[in-house]
């Protein structure tokens, strides 16, 4: 994990009026969602924290680097349908390892290159993406190296 | 008739998520070393997780509740793998860091 | 039903307090912690519907957000133990 990386690549790139009103929308939707309350004191509350996480998302620099984060938002569900299937898969192969009385298994660690070809594609990766290629990393350890190896 | 077919679906999805989740923690204490153990870890938190709540969204039916549900279930694949990936990730950087000044 | 799946996941977090004890590393315990606290999350959601009692949906969340962090803190602050001791020996040798 490169973090002197991540954050040459966080912090490039302006902010953009548009995706601080993106997510200014979105956290007043999930406010008013989760609350459920309409009175005004609740309302200037729900109002002043959704205005203090942009300034903490701002300083995070959070805004400098997901220009694109719109484009590539109708991608995510066919990713999401390729990462079920994925869970799915490796998740049938571990528990029929777990439930096997004599465990089968010869751990070991494996090294694998991960690149990103381009800053977007690097940022996003760390940003959005990231959580979930996070688990398709442990997923693909999971599936590749304990069951491709050779029983010792 | 439709209702009733998604409260069977409903119940096969939780039951399942139950076995999911036993055999996960079984596996956590059978398998040999740390990197086995996140790998039963990590089968409870997706698979059981997502098997467990669409099971629940699909009781729910359309509410409140459910986009509740679902925004839980985000958070928890989201948090909960990263998680794992940090522990893991956290003993390897001290191995290795430990190797090289032992070297 | 939702006792079943209440009951099989109370089962897993007394086999995963069991990997807490019985660990053989810190990771191991913290790893057996994690678990702990995601099961925890499912417990609480499944417990709101076994009871009927949407409100334990929020605990749910805001626990799952809370656990994440915890983990984090206290992984920093192990790494950050490790590297001060392999400097302090460094420096001895």
């Amino acid at each position: 994990m490169n973090l002197t990386l991540a954050r040459h690549t966080f912090q490039r790139g302006e902010t953009r009026l548009s995706s601080v009103l993106l997510l200014l929308l979105i956290l007043a939707i999930s406010w008013l969602l989760w609350s459920g309350l309409y009175k005004p004191l609740v309302m200037s509350l729900g109002v002043l924290s959704c205005l203090l996480s942009i300034y903490l998302a701002h300083r995070m620099g959070f805004f400098r680097n997901n220009t694109n984060l719109l484009r590539l938002m109708p991608r995510l569900p066919g990713y999401w349908l390729w990462l079920l299937r994925e869970i799915i898969i490796s998740s049938l192969d571990v528990a029929k390892l777990i439930l096997k009385p004599s465990m089968p298994i010869s751990p070991t660690v494996v090294v694998l290159e991960a690149e990103a070809k381009t800053d977007m594609e690097l940022s996003h990766s760390w940003q959005l993406h990231y959580p979930v290629s996070g688990n398709r990393h442990v997923r693909f350890i999971q599936g590749e190296s304990i069951d491709s190896l050779p029983d010792q | 008739m439709i209702d009733f077919a998604l409260d069977i679906l409903s119940w096969i999805l939780l039951v399942l998520g139950g076995a999911c989740v036993l055999i996960g923690g079984i596996g956590g204490l059978r398998l040999p070393n740390f990197y086995t153990r996140i790998h039963a870890a990590s089968l409870t938190d997706t698979m059981a997780t997502i098997l467990i709540f669409v099971g629940m969204i699909l009781q729910a039916g359309l509410s409140l509740a459910a986009i509740k549900l679902f925004a839980i279930m985000l958070f928890l694949l989201l948090t909960g793998l990263n998680g794992y990936l940090c522990v893991g990730q956290c003993r390897a950087i001290i191995r290795s860091q430990a190797r090289r000044w032992k070297c | 039903m939702y006792i079943i799946v209440s009951i099989a996941i109370l089962v897993t977090m007394v086999l995963a307090l069991v990997r807490a004890l019985k660990g053989s590393s810190v990771y191991d315990r913290v790893l057996a912690v994690n678990v702990f606290g995601t099961k925890t999350v499912l417990l609480l959601s499944v417990i709101a519907f076994l009871y009927g009692r949407p409100d334990f949906l929020d605990l749910a969340l805001a626990y799952a957000l809370i656990n994440m962090v915890g983990i984090l803190a206290v992984l920093n602050f192990f790494q950050n133990r490790s590297r001060r001791k392999s400097d302090s020996e460094a420096e001895d040798d």
